[in-house]
């Protein structure tokens, strides 16, 4: 886990998601049909363009984060692993009779990434020069590596994203690999990726979202058009714009035993919320969480007390997202 | 009589709430942003996802925070513009060091 750690923050490494969700939306209509259910704006994605949204149920609860590319005659959605059972029987439920067509490509498809910093110096070697023209937020069909390549990621580190058919599976981790030597490149383990995105407080579906979470305690802003007159959920979001219970919220610990997922925080004897997830950044030197906390006292700069697996308790500090400044980020720009 | 940890929380969350409540104003008024205070979040990304904002905005942002909070800004502190949160951290460290 240490050594895809610091590949990812420091080089690069080679990430598989094919267990990813990955589906397809096509037809007449698609767009607005797309735009009905998320809450990004579908009709402002140019082909070739992505975004990040998502979709909400009808009680505006968090049903998939996921990003959206928009192809000149469908659009390709991927999803997290735990949450494509779901979005493939949502997206089907609500094509029923439309004629729009939802496809299930992840069987047929392989998704490999590279991430850090380094990621853009391998893709250039594995998809040609021009990729470093690829923006970010951008994909293209590369003829090169024979894959569709995307620009994205929620670790602030660059990520280059292949999607190509399955059964070129073995052969393409092969030639990454060898032409990863000179970069020494190494295939990480996918789940160091819940530390690279806490560390930007990237929400990860697989801890930080309760059943009922919504995008305005999660922070999800950004990836919400305001503006749209209509999309499923949209009631909750217009109704807790104006102000939630709770927030999610960045914590960094001070040294002490082990804080279980659930624990409780309080300040003083007032009980205020509780931790979704815990993990040790190695950039940081110190454990840092998501905590659910009562809105009132859901700041940056607030001491609370967390309950720890021992019966004691454990002082944390709500702190800034994102942590710090990632190479990538201070290397390239 | 002494604040209760509570009470010096809330003091923390007012200070805080102001100084969030004047950078998006600021923000939402220089850079022309076409949103509401209440549709940007406090630990919004400035680049990329976020506020998907570029390098010219980020000068924009630099000289609107000179000028609404009265601090200076050099190169190195750029760093802290990563999102409001670590704009707001940025701008406390500062006035309290200009208050010693």
């Amino acid at each position: 886990m240490n050594s895809s750690y610091h590949a990812a923050r420091e080089g690069v490494g080679l990430f598989d998601f094919s267990r990813r969700g990955i589906f397809s939306v096509s037809g007449e209509g698609a767009v607005e049909f797309l735009d009905r259910l998320v809450t990004g704006n579908m009709k402002r994605i140019r082909a070739g363009g992505m975004a990040s949204t998502l979709f909400l149920r009808e009680d505006g609860s968090i049903l998939a984060i996921v990003w959206v590319l928009r192809d000149e005659n469908e659009f390709i959605i991927l999803s997290h692993e735990d949450r494509k059972a779901d979005l493939l029987g949502w997206l089907d439920g609500h094509a029923e009779g439309t004629g729009i067509k939802v496809e299930d490509r992840g069987p047929a498809m392989a998704y490999m990434a590279l991430i850090g910093p380094r990621a853009q110096d391998l893709a250039r070697f594995i998809a040609g020069d021009d990729i470093v023209g690829l923006p970010y937020l951008g994909f293209e069909h590369n003829e090169v590596c024979d894959s569709l390549v995307c620009r994205n990621g929620y670790t602030g580190e660059f990520e280059y994203g292949f999607l190509f058919a399955a059964d070129r599976k073995d052969s393409f981790e092969r030639m990454v690999m060898d032409k990863g030597k000179g970069h020494a490149l190494i295939k990480c383990d996918v789940d160091v990726l819940d530390i690279l995105m806490l560390e930007m407080k990237s929400i990860n579906e697989k801890y930080d979202l309760r059943e009922d979470s919504s995008p305005i305690e999660a922070g999800f802003h950004w990836a919400i058009d305001f503006r749209k007159k209509r999309f499923i959920g949209k009631e909750r979001v217009d109704r807790e714009k104006e102000g939630v219970a709770r927030k999610l919220i960045l914590l960094a610990f001070e040294d002490g035993t082990v804080v279980p997922t659930g624990a409780k925080a309080f300040i003083g004897s007032e009980e205020v919320g509780k931790v979704v997830n815990r993990n040790f950044s190695p950039t940081v030197g110190k454990d840092i969480g998501l905590a659910y906390i009562d809105e009132k006292v859901a700041w940056v700069g607030i001491e609370y007390e967390v309950e720890t697996e021992d019966g004691g308790r454990r002082k944390a500090k709500a702190v800034s997202a994102p942590l710090f400044l990632t190479r990538t980020v201070k290397d390239f720009s | 009589m002494a604040m209760t940890d509570f009470e010096r929380s809330l003091d923390i969350a007012a200070t805080r709430s102001e100084l969030t409540e004047r950078l998006k104003k600021v923000l939402i008024e220089k850079l022309m942003l076409q949103v509401e205070p209440n549709e940007i979040s406090e630990d919004s990304t400035l680049f990329g996802l976020g506020l998907g904002l570029d390098s010219v905005d980020a000068l924009e942002i630099v000289v609107a925070v000179e000028q609404e909070f009265g601090v200076t800004i050099t190169d190195e502190d750029m760093q802290a513009f990563r999102s409001l949160n670590t704009i707001i951290d940025f701008i406390i460290d500062h006035q309290q060091e200009a208050a010693r």
